[in-house]
């Protein structure tokens, strides 16, 4: 188990080590420049400022010298706002990214996985159909015309919920409806799908055929092994949610993460460029990391499997 | 079960609906919306125009724009010229920095000394350049000691020019030479920005970064009984959903400077009372380059400047009532007369025969009219309207190309284009600041490839005349030189278009792009 881990951490670091080098390069070969904006700087200015931020050195030097700070930790400061460390950045935003996140997350994970197996529940029957039709939509509609859509019927019409910012738990209900929309609905028909599966399979024929109730089997029968594709999903959609959407959090005025990734590419801000890359990098690849390792715990069967390849 | 879940969520619906705080208090409180962040609280790395405001809440320099727009007295009680206009002698008030401390003559020379040093990384520092010696310092040729900034004691402020410079007192209050605490001067350049300790009317209370700003009023500062305010909130928002937040009562002021009011809502806020426009000192313009056929005949450059309807493009398409401009400076600097026809089509078209001969070109040989502008609600319709007006006049169809913005001004820089939309606002209120951008070819913010002897001469003229009237007529001069080989096609000059509540009063909004709160109030 331990050369597992340790093997899996390697190949972690090594591909955050590639991440940044393809990430650095592709920045520089982009033309524009951190400095240059409508107003144009005088000539000697934008020197002067490029030397200082060291941008009169060559593509590799430069690459050379983000290493050097990256290997003691360093991360750098932002070049649009100075004064403002790359970390001071990801510490003030990712918090609040994180929770709209996690709170979209558990709501699609349990909203999709309880409707996904009321469908397969209720298959054939008008509940499953409505169900599905509204999962098509909720994948199909974009979240920022989603996001409009409730803000105009919650916050303007009915005067239900606040427009937008972020704060009071009232002000996160429609940030995370319109996040989860899309990924429940993908959940609940993954459930769905599978758990139908599953239940053409002979054990849970039994299960049904001796009288146990549903509540007792359709956990510990069925949907342990249904979710099994869920899960591989949960992974990278966990990532996805941490770090903050953009659109979202454009619309509802929301000071998270999501705005900074966008924007820091429209500024050629390259530290602050390859601080976020390097920080979604670490969070994806944990993510994924988890699940693999949840994979072992969850099916027997692969832990069997795996003992097997590295004996 | 089911009918109980349904029952629960509604439940928590109403009951955080309930939890909404009311904003009433006894306070007077402005809120102002903002479309992004301040980018520093240190004016000497300031870069973006929407900082300025924050800016100018927190610091005071030596003089501060009055509502008319030009300087009066601030952090300094008098001021003393010599004869000659190349000695300023400043006499500094009784006034604190929010820890307490007292602002002195030497917090000012000390922060333009460290502007100045060649490794600080100021956007800015040439704005310093009429104090003597300040560019050979910063160009590392002087030490610091050369400049030619004296605080003989703690009141008094002495700066001697390079030049007589008339504008030295409007561009005292600019936040170019606004004084930084001792703090923040010892800190390294790169390092992280603390609490700052400001000498303006404000002080900073809170900021919690790209979500609100609140500053309140400084205790310390010299006019403090001035200020009616209580708080000033800063709220980053949306642009649309700042709109809807003002309509909600929620905030004072939306729109410009601190945020946009989208075109298409335009057309539906004009009717309302809160509607308001101020001029702005700004100009939008195409930039052409010089250098790149057809355009290399003044000709045909006028050609295609008098084709052009510019009234029909700010009243039907903008319709951000902003002014058609028929030169580079605005009326509110400089009251020139039109140097050119709005929409001359019949000189236009003679003016293009005679270039295409010069030029010894035919319509069937004329080579392609690219338009490039970074891609943005406005320039995209200034270019389709362009397109359209000089297909009308001169029969040439030109191509259009949007970029990115950082793309685009990378192109400018390397004179990679052909005709490019863009804009210039002035730092300060005098007209050199938009006749100097043209002065020099490779001025980083020419980017035309165009210099003119005639046009350098007169604005050096204009800088060593000791009289105002004599000055303006060699500026005009100088913007009729311009005008005549229009290396630039003005288009029209800014207008910052806001909603505001009645009951928001004194609010100076500065030509120049900032607000000043420092006289506002809310009446009841």
């Amino acid at each position: 188990m331990v050369h597992y881990l340790v093997r899996k951490a390697f190949a972690l670091l090594v591909s955050l080590f590639m991440i940044a080098t393809l990430t650095f390069f592709l920045m520089k070969i982009v033309p524009g420049d951190p400095f240059s904006d409508e107003q144009s700087l005088r000539g000697d200015m934008h020197e002067a400022l490029r030397k200082q931020y060291g941008m009169d050195l060559s593509w590799t030097a430069q690459y050379g010298n983000y290493l050097n700070e990256l290997l003691h930790g360093k991360l750098g400061y932002s070049l649009k706002y100075p004064g403002r460390s790359v970390n001071q950045i990801i510490q003030e935003s990712f918090p609040v990214s994180a929770w709209l996140g996690l709170q979209a997350f558990l709501m699609a994970l349990l909203g999709g996985v309880t409707l996904g197996t009321f469908c397969a529940l209720r298959s054939n029957r008008w509940e499953e159909r409505t169900i599905l039709i509204l999962t098509t939509c909720g994948i199909a509609i974009p979240s920022f015309i989603l996001a409009a859509l409730l803000q105009y019927l919650f916050a303007i019409y009915f005067h239900l919920l606040p427009l937008a910012r972020w704060g009071s738990f009232s002000q996160t209900i429609l940030p995370t409806l319109a996040l989860s929309a899309a990924p429940m609905a993908f959940i609940t028909r993954l459930t769905r799908s599978e758990l139908k599966e599953v239940f053409k399979t002979d054990y849970i024929k039994l299960v049904r055929a001796k009288g146990l109730p549903l509540s007792l089997w359709i956990w510990r029968h069925a949907l342990r092994n249904a979710l099994l594709p869920v899960l591989t999903y949960l992974g990278p959609l966990l990532a996805n949610v941490l770090v903050g959407s953009f659109v979202i959090e454009k619309i509802f005025s929301i000071p998270g993460l999501g705005q900074w990734f966008v924007n820091s590419i429209s500024n050629r801000d390259y530290s602050l460029i390859m601080g976020l890359t390097l920080f979604y990098s670490l969070i994806l690849l944990s993510a994924v990391f988890l699940v693999d390792l949840l994979y072992g715990y969850w099916d027997p069967r692969i832990r069997l499997i795996r003992k097997e390849a590295y004996e | 079960m089911f009918r109980q879940w349904i029952a629960f969520c509604f439940f928590v619906l109403i009951a955080t609906g309930c939890g909404q705080n009311s904003t009433s208090s006894n306070q007077a409180v402005l809120r102002v919306s903002m479309e992004g962040d301040p980018q520093t609280l240190d004016p000497r790395r300031v870069r973006d125009l929407g900082t300025t405001t924050t800016i100018h809440m927190l610091y005071e320099g030596l003089m501060r724009n009055g509502q008319d727009g030009n300087p009066l007295p601030a952090m300094a009680e008098s001021v003393e010229i010599s004869p000659d206009q190349k000695k300023y002698t400043f006499t500094l008030r009784k006034s604190g920095w929010s820890d307490g401390s007292a602002v002195t003559a030497s917090d000012f020379a000390e922060t333009w000394k460290s502007l100045l040093s060649p490794q600080f990384p100021s956007p800015n520092a040439y704005q310093l350049y009429p104090i003597k010696g300040a560019q050979a310092v910063k160009e590392g040729k002087l030490s610091s000691e050369e400049i030619g900034i004296q605080s003989p004691d703690d009141r008094t402020l002495i700066i001697y020019l390079e030049q007589p410079t008339p504008y030295f007192l409007p561009l005292l209050a600019t936040h170019f030479f606004y004084p930084v605490h001792s703090s923040l001067r010892n800190q390294a350049a790169d390092a992280e920005l603390q609490n700052v300790v400001t000498n303006g009317p404000f002080i900073l209370e809170n900021w919690k970064k790209n979500n609100e700003l609140n500053a309140v009023p400084n205790p310390h500062y010299w006019d403090r009984s001035t200020i009616q305010l209580d708080r000033v909130n800063l709220i980053v928002l949306d642009n649309p959903t700042a709109l809807k937040f003002y309509q909600g009562g929620e905030l004072e002021w939306t729109g410009s400077p601190l945020s946009t009011l989208s075109i298409d809502a335009l057309q539906s806020l004009k009717g309302s009372e809160d509607f308001k426009v101020t001029p702005g000192a700004g100009i939008f313009l195409m930039r052409i380059n010089t250098d790149k056929a057809p355009f290399t005949s003044s000709k045909m450059r006028r050609a295609f400047a008098y084709a052009l309807n510019r009234n029909d493009l700010v009243e039907h398409v903008l319709q951000g009532n902003q002014i058609p401009a028929f030169g580079i400076v605005p009326p509110s600097f400089l009251d020139t007369k039109p140097h050119f026809n709005d929409h001359d089509a019949a000189k236009a078209k003679i003016l293009f025969e005679e270039a295409l001969e010069e030029l010894h070109l035919s319509r069937n040989n004329f080579p392609e009219v690219v338009i490039y502008y970074a891609t943005g609600e406005r320039s995209n319709k200034i270019a389709q309207v362009a397109q359209q007006q000089w297909k009308d006049v001169l029969g040439i169809t030109a191509a259009l190309k949007s970029q990115e913005a950082k793309v685009y001004f990378d192109q400018l820089k390397k004179q990679d284009y052909q005709i490019g939309i863009g804009s210039w606002f002035a730092d300060y209120r005098d007209p050199i600041s938009f006749l100097e951008v043209f002065k020099l070819k490779n001025n980083g913010t020419n980017n035309t490839q165009w210099e003119h002897p005639a046009f350098i001469a007169l604005l050096e003229k204009s800088g060593l005349a000791h009289k105002s009237e004599e000055r303006n007529r060699h500026l005009k001069s100088a913007e009729k030189v311009i005008m005549e080989e229009m290396p630039v096609i003005p288009l029209f000059f800014a207008s910052y278009n806001y909603l505001k509540k009645p009951q928001v009063k004194g609010v100076y909004f500065s030509e120049l792009g900032y607000l000043d709160f420092k006289n506002a109030s809310l009446e009841r």
